[in-house]
């Protein structure tokens, strides 16, 4: 059985990777403070979980676990930018080097190779 | 894991958005402050109403009549009345605040207490705490900041843009650092006020853009006050309202790099009080990692508990013994017994009851019938059990 090259190619990018300064901001603190009040919460009548939608949400709920921005890594799902199938976003965990030294020495991190496509079976 | 002292890095970049190398200033430890949204909310609450203007009614409205009341047998309600006559005015009632014309239910004083003091330690906990979210990207971003491609966060750009004086190098260098989305928001966001603020000079609502805190004005302020949406603040007079607007944490703020660095001499760290704050240092948090999912995972804490209670018990429906079977059966096993022997009895006695019956009436049964076929059956069986017995007395 030949495996049909799916139209459902996907590519993995990282997502801008900001330099942000490793506070130690756990996400159980961030998800305290965000969990009823932030701009990307949605209520509906008659819903009693509320919907979400920042990025890197992967069911769009309102929830910690599946929240976009408080995690350390994170994935997300979004369109490839030709429109053919997806790219996966991924968020990698910030080295703890800039942490450590307060001395002149920076070490910035190089993002990774932006793409690597993998073509895989159809969903 | 205490609180790490250890601070990281954060650059500056230059107002071509470029970073500067080599010149990168430790995170001030402002930034480790707790972070408390019910303080801030609350001193945000006080102290927004520290700007009020007092409002009341004209302390005479509703006064200006010399009414009287009628009293009774008039037919009348005896209310007060306005005296005289030729007006319509005449014989309306007055002054209360059910009457037309009359003043209203406790009337609006201008001695009703609109300021709001707030404990000096409080309102410096709320500036700390503001100052601590502002560096935290996920709630900036929660707060609706759309600061995807920002380079850093806390952003810190040097002097330069301090002695901006057109709004067109503003405007330049809000485009380079990437921060012109969060503008661009603000453009988008300006409506109409709902309700009769429109009739009252407040006509018009826009969202919050970025925060911009510097040290010396030279040009500064007048560069970007025209920007909608952006505000402009001196790193002495740092104000909660500014930092927090609407009592929420998370404004985006960009500083300037002398303003970042006097935010230590300012706040001071939780080792050397603050320099310009007499007898200040910052507050304490009430833990010092917060990690919870670390802490519930570690051995020493771990050592401590009860094993997890992993299997979920959930609530069995009661069954009522007298209707269900299984029920009865449960609590007396012997009842099956008890039924069957009932329902065999019965059984039995009806057979010979119909066998009578058929020989009373003279009527003889098919051997199809239920009666005679359970005879039979028995009578075999009889006859098969006593050869059984036999065959094994032979054996045995």
């Amino acid at each position: 059985i030949t495996s049909a090259v799916g139209h459902l190619s996907f590519s993995f990018s990282l997502c801008e990777v900001k330099k942000v300064c490793k506070l130690k901001m756990s996400s159980h603190l961030v998800w305290g403070i965000i969990r009823n009040n932030n701009a990307f919460l949605r209520k509906k009548r008659n819903i009693s979980k509320p919907f979400s939608t920042e990025p890197n949400n992967l069911t769009n709920l309102n929830s910690y676990r599946y929240n976009g921005l408080i995690h350390k890594k994170s994935v997300g799902i979004i369109d490839a930018p030709d429109k053919k199938g997806f790219t996966v976003v991924y968020k990698k965990a910030r080295k703890q080097a800039a942490l450590r030294r307060a001395s002149a020495v920076l070490r910035s991190q190089k993002p990774l190779p932006a793409k690597k496509p993998k073509v895989k079976k159809t969903e | 894991m205490s609180l790490a002292t250890a601070r990281p890095l954060v650059s500056v970049y230059n107002e071509k958005s470029d970073e500067v190398k080599g010149s990168s200033i430790a995170l001030p430890t402002v930034f480790k402050a707790p972070i408390r949204p019910d303080v801030v909310n609350f001193v945000h609450q006080q102290v927004s109403m520290n700007h009020r203007q007092p409002y009341s009614v004209s302390d005479k409205a509703g006064h200006q009549t010399s009414a009287e009341s009628w009293g009774t047998g008039r037919a009348v309600a005896r209310i007060p009345r306005v005296r005289g006559g030729g007006t319509h005015r005449s014989g309306q009632g007055a002054f209360g605040n059910m009457c037309r014309g009359g003043r209203m239910f406790a009337p609006t004083k201008p001695w009703r207490r609109w300021h709001r003091r707030v404990n000096v330690n409080q309102r410096r906990y709320a500036l700390a705490s503001a100052v601590a979210a502002s560096g935290v990207p996920a709630l900036v971003m929660s707060k609706g900041h759309v600061i995807d491609q920002i380079p850093e966060l806390p952003l810190v750009i040097s002097d330069k843009i301090q002695e901006f004086n057109k709004t067109k190098q503003a405007v330049q260098f809000l485009r380079r650092i990437k921060a012109w989305a969060d503008i661009q928001k603000v453009y988008k966001s300006q409506r109409f006020r709902a309700g009769k603020g429109k009739m009252r000079n407040r006509r018009r609502i826009q969202r919050k853009g970025p925060l911009i805190v510097y040290h010396k004005d030279q040009g500064l302020r007048r560069a970007f006050r025209n920007i909608p949406g952006i505000d402009l603040i001196s790193v002495e007079k740092l104000s909660l309202l500014k930092l927090a607007p609407g009592g929420h944490v998370g404004r985006f703020i960009i500083w300037t790099e002398s303003a970042f660095q006097k935010l230590d001499k300012l706040f001071g760290s939780w080792k050397n009080p603050s320099q310009e704050k007499k007898g200040y240092n910052l507050p304490q948090p009430k833990m010092s990692n917060t990690d919870l999912s670390r802490l519930l995972k570690a051995d020493e804490i771990k050592a401590v508990l009860r094993p997890p209670q992993k299997k979920v018990v959930r609530r069995v429906r009661r069954l009522n013994p007298l209707s269900n079977t299984r029920a009865l059966l449960k609590l007396n096993p012997y009842a099956a017994v008890l039924k069957r022997q009932a329902i065999l009895s019965a059984q039995k006695r009806q057979r010979t009851r119909d066998e009578v019956l058929a020989k009373k009436r003279g009527i003889t049964l098919s051997p199809e019938d239920t009666v005679i076929r359970t005879a039979k059956l028995q009578a075999r069986r009889r006859a098969q059990i006593l050869k059984d017995k036999k065959s094994q007395a032979q054996e045995g």
